[in-house]
């Protein structure tokens, strides 16, 4: 691209986002403004209200998928998987639990989060995410970690699918 | 817009790699002592000079003369921001060397893809013909069983063939790629029949069902004894495939086959002179 070309093509992206931008404030009312998000770590999944706000909406989906999938290796039990999980993710994240629940090998997710939220269509968001990577592989009887924490930092994106009126992770890209 | 669009993204994917959930997991587990991690069901790989799309190919035909083998994926490039809805200034938006892509396999849209273009174009372009070719790969055609009549057959007597579950209608599939329709269809322009003694015939239409006789005979003059499940008995479909782009002219594309088969025993009958 010439310089040119990349100041034009700027440009352009910048009026188009200032206008997406100012579309999805008017659309977003009640949201925080923001469609990044820093979420320190996981935690046990607690029932919560599901918010009205479509972006919100795929938040809580994309954070409580972290939630139950961490309850799964914890457990090492499949069973609440799908709940947050459809299609191919939850072929590849069901045979990760049932791999590690074949050799007793239980692990603590945990994770920094940093991502971003784009919504594609009205079935269709992406969740772009830039986190630090904290799991570690646990003993099976102290459930203490047998392992380091080498914090690695992974960018993944997550396609997360309206199935019925439930938003759930459908693909796991990844970045290499 | 169209500015950008056209300078920054000749875009997209070279490679269309087959990778089985099998395999992702037997590489998950040559890597145990990485640190654990969400397995992937698609791998973008930007270390390469070009960027190379890994998906599982749910879908796949296998065994069809002419595909290309490949997972049907490929990247499409976002060029309007209104394609997408986007919250509000992201991340990834206010960085100039990073452009959005939608990534497609077959018919369905797999998610959101950004490839840092810092470097330059990663990717070779890849025009509608060469999605064209890959939906040609991947056109679903119907299953189809060969019927016969009678059901064991009989040396010296007639025995009919059709085709059954296919109609030999036009087969016609579409996708949005590149902000653009891209319209395959595949056509049937004849059906070769082996009738596994040696004999063939080329017909143009898929026979007609019994009680109907079909136009689509043969007379078998040995028996299928020494084989175990009878004649082999085979119908190629040949098509011919053509595709358009935005409703325009007809494009002809290389020809693809399908193939059906089934085991056909015919015996042979003895007279008996009863006084």
């Amino acid at each position: 691209m010439t310089t040119r070309g990349r100041t034009l093509a700027v440009g352009g992206v910048l009026l188009a986002v200032l206008a997406a931008g100012l579309l999805a404030g008017f659309l977003a009312l009640g949201n925080d403004g923001g469609s990044s998000g820093t979420t320190p770590t996981t935690s046990p999944v607690s029932p919560s209200e599901t918010p009205t706000d479509v972006r919100a909406q795929v938040e809580q989906a994309y954070l409580e998928a972290w939630d139950v999938w961490a309850d799964a290796l914890l457990r090492l039990d499949p069973s609440r998987l799908p709940e947050a999980f459809t299609g191919r993710a939850l072929q590849v994240v069901t045979d990760q639990v049932v791999e590690q629940r074949r050799k007793n090998e239980p692990v603590q997710i945990r994770a920094e989060h940093n991502y971003t939220i784009t919504l594609i269509d009205a079935q269709a968001a992406s969740v772009e995410d830039r986190y630090i990577n904290h799991n570690v592989r646990l003993d099976p009887e102290t459930l203490e970690p047998v392992e380091p924490d080498e914090e690695t930092r992974v960018r993944r994106s997550f396609t997360l699918k309206l199935v019925g009126s439930t938003w759930k992770i459908a693909e796991i890209i990844e970045y290499q | 817009m169209e500015d950008r669009r056209n300078h920054r993204v000749s875009v997209v994917l070279l490679a269309l790699a087959l990778l089985t959930l099998p395999e992702a997991s037997a590489r998950a587990q040559s890597h145990e002592d990485d640190q654990f991690d969400f397995e992937s069901t698609t791998v973008v790989d930007t270390n390469s000079d070009a960027v190379i799309v890994e998906a599982d190919a749910q879908g796949t035909i296998a065994g069809v003369d002419g595909s290309g083998g490949g997972s049907g994926c490929w990247l499409d490039p976002i060029g309007t921001i209104g394609q997408i809805f986007v919250d509000s200034f992201q991340e990834q938006w206010s960085n100039p060397d990073l452009f959005p892509f939608l990534l497609w396999c077959r018919q369905e849209m797999r998610g959101l893809v950004w490839l840092d273009m810092s470097g330059g174009n990663p990717v070779p372009a890849l025009d509608p013909e060469t999605i064209a070719m890959h939906m040609r790969d991947e056109i679903p055609v119907p299953s189809a069983e060969i019927g016969i009549n009678p059901d064991r057959g009989l040396v010296g007597v007639e025995s009919w063939f059709w085709i059954e579950g296919y109609d030999g209608s036009p087969i016609e599939e579409s996708t949005n790629a590149l902000g653009q329709l891209v319209e395959v269809e595949a056509r049937v322009t004849s059906y070769e029949w082996s009738f596994g003694d040696g004999d063939t015939i080329a017909a143009r239409t898929p026979g007609r069902a019994y009680p109907d006789r079909s136009d689509i005979r043969h007379v078998y003059q040995r028996s299928s004894a020494g084989l175990a499940s009878g004649y082999p008995v085979e119908v190629t479909f040949a098509f011919d495939v053509r595709y358009r782009v935005d409703g325009g002219a007809w494009i002809e594309l290389p020809g693809i086959t399908r193939v059906a088969g089934t085991s056909y025993p015919v015996r042979e009958s003895q007279a008996v002179i009863q006084q």
